[in-house]
């Protein structure tokens, strides 16, 4: 089953392509914001510190899981690996799917020399985040630590609804 | 709309296979609609064998949609997996100021609400007479677990509305409404070709307006579009539903944007 579905980091070519999955997980989404968000991600800030976003594609090319991750320096642990922005969608067989998500990042952990990953989820669909932890659970990964939330008042200019600057063509009224 | 008109429920696999072997038919076998599915051969079911076909043919269902039916609406309750067996069907998204986004088109052998939360997230449409085969979602989910490689098959190869809606994104990335049309009138003829169908001439299950919403044109640049490809003897219009693709490797250029 690995070997047919494939690991594959997302570039440039492909963020439209991701936009699916991530609306199916996070349906209110705009194209716009989630190219904006993700851009950044692309780009390694040091070569010796990588980040980006990995894809798990089936034989078709099409992708059917995403997590950005980045290598953090840690007081403790020297070199970790952080996994967040996880999105597996509610599909049957999911579980092998997410197996191999976290298979994929967990090579990736090891060839970036990290000693320790942290999976963060949040935002999701209930149901699809307590399965995804069970799933974490099973394969070795324990509730660490603690982080709270607290959403903050917008302020004028920073809307926070996809007002990004970012234009688009809107639809059905295209000409060449 | 959903009226009797719309759909019909030809019953459940295994009670009319159990129906025909009481009543001696000769031959019980063609009564399954697994035996007799086109899509079976390239779709996720291909790799069941006999035993497993029949476990999952006890939990489908076979329905027919008269075109331009619907099979569900956006919000109603995702009960249901589907499988294209025979026809086209198109999913869309209605916006907040009432217009449709159509994101993807499905054909036989594609699965449908595949993926899902609570509800079904769009609306799916019969685009011309199509078959489907029903599951309900937790006794397809059990058997699932029970036939490994049918949800390995799923995942590695099967089509279904995110898959369609991701070809969707490709083609949108696609500059000119002119490198839009031709791509996807390819996209057509491959999936066809992948789908055991002829690959040319390409069949145009949907109508231009339909076309110019997935591809984010106005339906008269699609039309003038499809004229100007005509004119250069690029492809055939050989009806209103049917493209002849004259020039392969041009056509190919041009979704490449050469």
């Amino acid at each position: 089953m690995v070997d047919m579905l494939t690991a594959r980091f997302l570039d440039r070519r492909t963020i439209d392509k991701a936009y699916p999955l991530v609306r199916t997980i996070v349906p209110d989404m705009t194209v716009a914001r989630w190219t904006q968000f993700v851009r950044p991600h692309l780009v390694p800030r040091s070569p010796d510190w990588p980040r980006g976003v990995m894809t798990i594609q089936n034989a078709a090319g099409y992708i059917l899981s995403l997590f950005a991750f980045e290598v953090r320096a840690d007081l403790q642990e020297s070199r970790v690996f952080y996994m967040d922005h996880i999105m597996i969608p509610n599909l049957p067989g999911r579980e092998t799917l997410w197996a191999c998500t976290i298979g994929a990042a967990e090579r990736l952990a090891e060839m970036n020399g990290c000693r320790a990953i942290w999976a963060e989820f949040r935002g999701g669909a209930q149901r699809s985040d307590r399965d995804l932890l069970t799933s974490l659970e099973r394969s070795g990964y324990a509730p660490a630590g603690a982080r709270a939330f607290k959403r903050l008042e917008a302020k004028s200019g920073h809307t926070g609804d996809g007002s990004d600057g970012v234009t688009r063509v809107p639809r059905g009224s295209y000409d060449a | 709309m959903r009226s009797s008109t719309c759909r019909t429920d030809t019953g459940d696999a295994v009670s009319r296979f159990s129906l025909a072997a009481r009543e001696g038919s000769h031959l019980p076998h063609l009564v399954s609609p697994c035996d007799t599915c086109q899509a079976r051969e390239f779709s996720a079911c291909a790799p069941l064998t006999a035993e497993e076909q029949k476990r999952l043919a006890a939990i489908t269902r076979t329905i027919n949609i008269a075109p331009h039916c619907s099979i569900f609406d956006e919000a109603d309750p995702a009960e249901y997996v589907y499988t294209i067996s025979a026809g086209t069907v198109k999913v869309y998204k209605l916006l907040g100021d009432g217009r449709r986004q159509i994101t993807g088109f499905l054909f036989a052998g594609d699965f449908l609400g595949l993926i899902h939360n609570e509800a079904y997230a769009y609306s799916a449409e019969a685009l011309v007479p199509t078959r489907l085969c029903r599951f309900p979602r937790r006794r397809l989910e059990a058997l699932l677990v029970e036939i490994p490689h049918l949800e390995q098959r799923l995942l590695a190869m099967a089509s279904h509305e995110l898959a369609a809606a991701q070809d969707q994104m490709v083609l949108l990335g696609r500059k000119s409404a002119r490198e839009r049309v031709v791509s996807f009138i390819l996209m057509l003829s491959n999936s066809a070709t992948r789908h055991g169908r002829p690959g040319d001439p390409v069949f145009l299950a949907m109508s231009r307006s339909d076309i110019a919403d997935y591809l984010g044109l106005t339906t008269e640049t699609v039309s003038r579009t499809f004229t100007s490809l005509k004119k250069q003897g690029l492809i055939e219009l050989l009806d209103e539903k049917r493209i002849r693709l004259s020039k392969m490797s041009v056509l190919r250029e041009i979704a490449e944007g050469f």
